[in-house]
């Protein structure tokens, strides 16, 4: 369990993360997201410990990180932005070191190690230099270095950087799975990969908390505006005519790739496609299909970040 | 502390730096015993424990300045942060470390009083607790170079820094025996060490009141005494000069002395900076 109460960091006079609160009770993938500078890495550096917050709490599995850093940082694997490896030693060596420091007990600490390796598929590099390793195995290095003690809560920041398209369904499936029986936090600038992965969405801009939903809420939303795609036969002024004129339709315009076909929009509180399919059959235009566009989470998070900014100036003005 | 310590000794032998501060130290132990006690047929080990003191001043910047900075530049403090270990065990560990590869060249050092000893009489004792003084020596300055590493990732920097300070405590001694005694000279260096120490508060706390209140402390009471008791700073600035001639206080086991109170003031400067390295090292963490 992962609570964060009132978390703000203030540099000089600019707040990187301004008041952020919020819970994470049971296992699955959080996905966080934010423009550049909106405090994610920040935020996930004082949820690790790694850095101080000035003012606010984290409270890790009930430990107070503040109070007992050492047992809440048992609780938690993070891979940093830059995986944190020592170029002279081999994966063999530094995870033996990283065991160690975890206060993993010396009987356990070889099998851990072998299925960290195994699981992040280093086993074949283990007796490599890091500083002769690839990206991608460096990556996976600093994966293997999170995951290590099976803590339960593990904050990867953009995990699959560096990684060929292989390794990055691999780890992908690898999160997936710690998903299970772990609190996964996972920040990463590709939201696919956040849409594919993660269970649970959360976006943070100028440092504060703008959504925290689950991501079949967020992108299936009741306040967000649908797009649909029509396609029917008929004159096209007459179509469009059609399309505006009937009650719930925000805006329609015809799709200039496809020869038949129109797009609408409408907020879902007033759904006006069986208004237009009972218009277009008065009208004698045969509605060939018509179906809701989804959107996608790069729409949705374009969309939550310009309100946000608009909020934020809106607030200053 | 354990696994940082194992880590940070593995690191000084998996890359050069160990080997290099062996060698170096130990070509350095051999050149001055053949030059002393072969060459210039002498049995005295302890002189060559005192001109071993010069070397210092390049093998400690040299073996220190990449125990911090490297971290910060490589981006593995962070490791260290998130790992369940606290700032005082990682610098206790790294110091540990540091003393573990200087106690071998010390310890290699023991043997050549008994060869020596095959050639002519050498007093055991004292070349003995001279080696023992330059271990003590060299810790201290250990913790010196591991808190200029603590302050910058650049290792240069950390080197330069740390060979400014011990060139500067080696060379007090001497600047100390040729400075003027007079009172009005000791007030205006106190006043300058006094200006020093309120910038280095202000650097570090940021807030005019308390670097005032500083040095209201420190000038204060320097105003009194200059004005009223004006012999009592006659040479006061020459012999609180001598209280950094760290390299001056081995003098006193090459004559033969075990001296406590040297030991005492080694254990006292290490703890100090190695309290200090805690501090750089925490407040890295609330910046």
């Amino acid at each position: 369990m992962i609570e964060v109460k009132n978390l703000s960091k203030i540099y000089g006079t600019f707040h990187a993360v301004d008041n952020l609160s919020f819970k994470i009770e049971r296992n699955c993938v959080f996905g966080f997201l934010g423009p550049n500078g909106a405090g994610k890495s920040t935020t996930m550096n004082m949820i690790t410990g790694c850095l101080a917050p000035t003012k606010g709490e984290i409270i890790i599995n009930g430990i107070d990180m503040s109070l007992k850093p050492e047992e809440a940082k048992k609780n938690i694997g993070y891979l940093p932005e830059i995986p944190p490896v020592y170029d002279d030693f081999t994966p063999l060596e530094y995870l033996r070191f990283v065991g160690s420091a975890k206060k993993i007990p010396k009987k356990e600490l070889q099998k851990n190690i072998d299925y960290v390796m195994e699981k992040t598929n280093i086993t074949v590099m283990k007796n490599r230099l890091i500083k002769n390793l690839s990206k991608g195995y460096r990556q996976r290095v600093g994966i293997a270095q999170a995951i290590l003690g099976n803590p339960p809560v593990i904050i990867l920041d953009e995990p699959t950087v560096g990684l060929d398209p292989e390794q990055i369904i691999e780890i992908r499936s690898l999160i997936k799975e710690l998903g299970k029986n772990h609190i996964v936090i996972l920040s990463s600038h590709i939201l696919s990969e956040i849409s594919a992965v993660c269970n649970n969405i959360m976006i943070i801009s100028h440092g504060r908390l703008v959504v925290l939903d689950t991501a079949e809420n967020l992108i299936g939303n009741e306040k967000t505006e649908k797009t649909a795609e029509l396609e029917a036969k008929g004159e096209r002024e007459k179509i469009l005519e059609i399309l505006k004129n009937t009650d719930g339709v925000t805006s329609a315009f015809w799709d200039k790739e496809k020869e038949n076909t129109y797009i609408f929009k409408f907020m879902p509180q007033n759904d006006p496609r069986e208004k237009l399919f009972y218009s277009f059959s008065r009208a004698q235009c045969p509605v060939i299909s018509m179906f809701i566009k989804k959107s996608s989470l790069e729409e949705i998070f374009l969309e939550i970040i310009q309100e946000s900014e608009n909020t934020k100036t809106g607030g200053e003005n | 502390m354990l696994s940082v310590y194992k880590k940070e000794l593995r690191l000084y032998f998996v890359t050069a730096t160990g080997y290099v501060f062996l060698a170096f130290m130990l070509l350095s132990a051999g050149i001055f015993t053949s030059l002393i006690n072969f060459v210039y047929y002498s049995a005295a080990f302890e002189y060559v424990v005192k001109d071993m003191c010069f070397v210092l001043l390049i093998a400690i910047p040299l073996l220190t300045m990449r125990v911090f900075s490297d971290e910060k530049k490589q981006k593995t403090d962070k490791l260290l942060s998130l790992l369940p270990i606290d700032v005082k065990s990682i610098v206790l560990g790294k110091f540990l470390a540091l003393c573990t590869i200087t106690l071998i060249p010390a310890v290699i050092m023991c043997a050549y009083p008994f060869i020596i000893s095959s050639y002519g009489v050498v007093n055991l004792k004292t070349a003995f607790s001279c080696i023992f003084a330059f271990f003590l020596l060299e810790c201290t300055l250990c913790s010196i170079g591991m808190f200029t590493s603590s302050l910058t990732e650049n290792q240069i920097i950390a080197a330069i820094l740390c060979f400014g300070i011990l060139l500067l405590c080696y060379m007090i001694p001497t600047i100390a025996e040729n400075i003027s005694s007079a009172s009005s000279f000791t007030f205006r260096a106190f006043t300058v060490c006094a200006a020093a120490v309120c910038a280095i508060v202000f650097i570090a706390c940021k807030k005019w009141l308390i670097t005032l209140i500083a040095a209201c402390i420190m000038e204060i009471p320097l105003l009194v005494i200059y004005f009223k008791y004006n012999e009592l700073l006659v040479g006061k600035f020459a012999s609180f000069s001598q209280w950094f001639a760290i390299f001056g206080k081995i003098d006193s086991f090459t004559n033969g002395v075990f001296d406590i109170t040297a030991i005492v003031y080694f254990v006292t400067v290490t703890l100090l900076f190695i309290c200090f390295t805690i501090q750089s090292e925490n407040r890295r963490r609330w910046r």
